[in-house]
């Protein structure tokens, strides 16, 4: 596998009254094309930080950060917001519909930034919402009119329509019920068997499980890290265990 | 001292301005003043043209006038805010205005009203002095807030910086140096001041080293002492052995038991000397690893070293125990090689490597073992040097309490000391 993410001591200062905080401290870090890599800490120990360092959202204060072989860290912020759009999709806790557009529309929005709007182009949108399971008795709806696990999975699809090649996740079920939280996580497990690069940052064991890869953090250094084969290919129960048992070597 | 003979001018001038106000109002009151009306011409000419109300008013333009007829019916109105709720003579005499009845013989017409004359100079004085009183405060209370912010600013805020100075000096901060505005009123005083506190602080660090060498001293003085007394014990064994006189024998064994007892006595000497020396406080904190450059150029105060960039990464270290690390490794080579300097960082697993080269006569292969050890020192090159032979075996200590490490090697055109400094 080809690493598609690599930093290079990659740090994170925040500074606050003249007290310097550093978040990320020297952090080395491979991941490889086509994995689900789930990042995990406690609160504050980077998680989000890291995230953003490496999708682009955010600038390293020290340290490098290589989007495939470009070094990303060396970027203008004008270059930064060109290159995140073509190679980076994003979902978040927050899920961000425009509230004025149908769900097509509110993909279309996010597609047309670089594609041209075509009879292909829609018909692949359909295609990719009936994947996420969101069936066309909802397309002409508008987003107050679904509920909040319909307009994540809307919000994923807007997120993977530009065919991105890292998918960044932050929470993605945090502002969900479980049995919604599911099906999203659901979208993400056949979006990854699909073949997509993804990063998710996230507190909650039950998502984490869907990953390949889990990296922990704590104090902004990497201290550890668990793989897992593809999911659905083991036993969930003992998948659950042994990443339990992980977590517990951490001090989740 | 410019800022409070600007402050003085500008406040007199205030001063000076407002007077000027005051004059030129009471000027303009006299050139506008009115002449008082003569009610019975109006109330003259109203009988006369009885029923020409505006001719009435036409005749004298520059007065209000009401005129209501026997049942207090408004027959002329020439201003109605001046006149707003006066119906009736009774009215106009609570309002302090002059009423006159206009009668024709024993017909009572109407009343004439007009507001007092005395009353209309009065209202306009008032206003006049309430408009030019207020402006003085205003402009006075400017002066005055002004005043207090200028004193406070520059005058009492410098005094309570120098109370905050004084108590951090007072509690053994002397790093913060004195805050000082650039156009300060006692420049030269706060300065002095700041002065003292470098002084303070230069003497202090000058205290610890002397401090320091006081005990490397009574370290290297209790080490050396135990080789005589080693030697004095040898020979009282061997005297013991070959004395036959049993007197001489028992004073030779009570020289013995004496020099073992100055033996433990060195002993204890030299640990708790060394324990004093060992005793850094260590205190590691992340810093960004462009304090490195900051510590060797501090130190090289010959201008001998070149270096690489130092790689950006955040490393965890007492700053001042490994600025006093770097500080003998420079100091000594500018002791023992006195050549140029080359420092080259890499990462190196969770350290970041920090090599630190001469380019002198190195040192023997059979020696580098022992450089860090206390009261080590070198036989080839130090015979005319001073050295107590403790500075590089109080840096590898600092430098493993640090959780990094020290290693010394050589080579045939200079010697080498690297230091693996931990990542945060």
């Amino acid at each position: 596998m080809t690493a598609i993410l690599r930093t290079e001591k990659l740090c994170k200062t925040f500074s606050n009254d003249g007290m310097q905080q550093h978040v990320i401290k020297n952090l080395d870090l491979s991941i490889d094309s086509g994995d689900f890599t789930v990042i995990m800490g406690a609160s504050g120990s980077g998680k989000s930080t890291l995230l953003y360092a490496l999708s682009g959202m955010d600038k390293p204060s020290m340290g490098k950060v290589f989007f495939g072989e470009e070094d990303i860290s060396s970027y203008s912020n004008d270059q930064l917001a060109m290159f995140r759009r073509r190679n980076c999709g994003f979902v978040f806790q927050s899920i961000y519909l425009l509230e004025n557009m149908n769900v097509i529309d509110n993909i279309l929005t996010g597609a047309l930034v670089l594609q041209k709007n075509t009879p292909a182009l829609i018909s692949r949108v359909k295609s990719l919402l009936g994947h996420v399971g969101i069936g066309e008795e909802l397309w002409k709806k508008y987003p107050n009119q679904l509920s909040g696990g319909e307009c994540q999975r809307v919000g994923i699809v807007r997120a993977v329509v530009n065919e991105p090649r890292v998918l960044f996740a932050d929470e993605p079920t945090g502002a969900l019920d479980s049995s919604s939280g599911q099906a999203v996580l659901d979208v993400f497990t056949s979006l990854h068997k699909d073949g997509q690069s993804i990063v998710m940052v996230t507190h909650d064991i039950k998502t984490a499980l869907r990953g390949n890869r889990v990296i922990y953090l704590r104090d902004g250094s990497v201290v550890g890290e668990y793989k897992m084969p593809l999911y659905g290919t083991d036993d969930v129960t003992s998948r659950r265990d042994s990443l339990q048992a992980f977590l517990n070597e951490m001090g989740w | 001292m410019s800022g409070f003979k600007k402050f003085f001018l500008i406040s007199t001038f205030l001063l000076i301005a407002s007077i000027a106000v005051i004059f030129i109002t009471a000027a303009c009151y006299k050139n506008n003043r009115v002449d008082a009306l003569n009610i019975n011409d109006i109330a003259q000419t109203a009988r006369q043209d009885w029923g020409d109300f505006q001719g009435i008013h036409e005749k004298f333009p520059d007065t209000d006038i009401l005129i209501l007829d026997a049942y207090d019916t408004r027959l002329l109105v020439t201003d109605d805010g001046v006149f707003e709720g006066i119906n009736s003579p009774l009215d106009a005499i609570q309002h302090d205005m002059v009423s006159i009845a206009v009668t024709d013989g024993d017909l009572f017409m109407g009343t004439v009203i007009i507001p007092d004359p005395g009353t209309i100079q009065y209202n306009s004085l008032m206003h006049k002095l309430i408009a030019v009183t207020g402006a003085i405060v205003i402009v006075m209370a400017a002066v005055y807030a002004s005043f207090i912010y200028y004193v406070d600013h520059n005058i009492a805020r410098p005094f309570r910086r120098m109370k905050e100075f004084a108590a951090a000096i007072a509690q053994g901060n002397l790093d913060e140096p004195l805050k000082m505005e650039k156009n300060n009123m006692f420049g030269i005083f706060t300065e002095s001041f700041d002065i003292m506190r470098e002084e303070l602080k230069a003497s202090r660090s000058r205290e610890i080293a002397l401090k320091m060498k006081e005990k490397e001293l009574v370290a290297s003085l209790s080490h050396d002492l135990k080789t005589p007394v080693t030697g004095i014990r040898v020979i009282c064994e061997l005297l013991e052995v070959k004395v036959e006189d049993e007197y001489v024998k028992a004073k030779i064994s009570n020289i013995e038991q004496k020099t073992k007892e100055i033996d433990v006595l060195v002993s204890d000497l030299l640990s708790s000397s060394l324990d004093d020396l060992g005793e850094l406080n260590v205190n590691p904190c992340e810093h960004t690893s462009d304090i490195l450059r900051k510590i060797v150029m501090e130190h090289d105060v010959n201008r001998k070293v070149t270096s690489n960039d130092v790689p950006d990464c955040i490393i965890r270290v007492d700053r001042n125990r490994l600025s006093q690390v770097i500080g003998n490794i420079i100091s000594n080579s500018y002791k023992y090689a006195d050549t140029d300097i080359a420092v080259s960082y890499k990462f190196d697993g969770k350290f970041l490597r920090m090599d630190i080269r001469d380019f002198g006569s190195g040192v023997p292969e059979d020696e580098i073992d022992h450089l860090t050890s206390k009261f080590y020192r070198g036989k080839s090159n130090t015979k005319d040097k001073d050295g107590s032979g403790l500075g590089l075996y109080i840096s590898d200590q600092l430098m493993s309490r640090m959780g990094g490490s020290l290693i010394c090697s050589s080579y045939k055109d200079g010697f080498e000391v690297t230091l693996m400094i931990p990542l945060a």
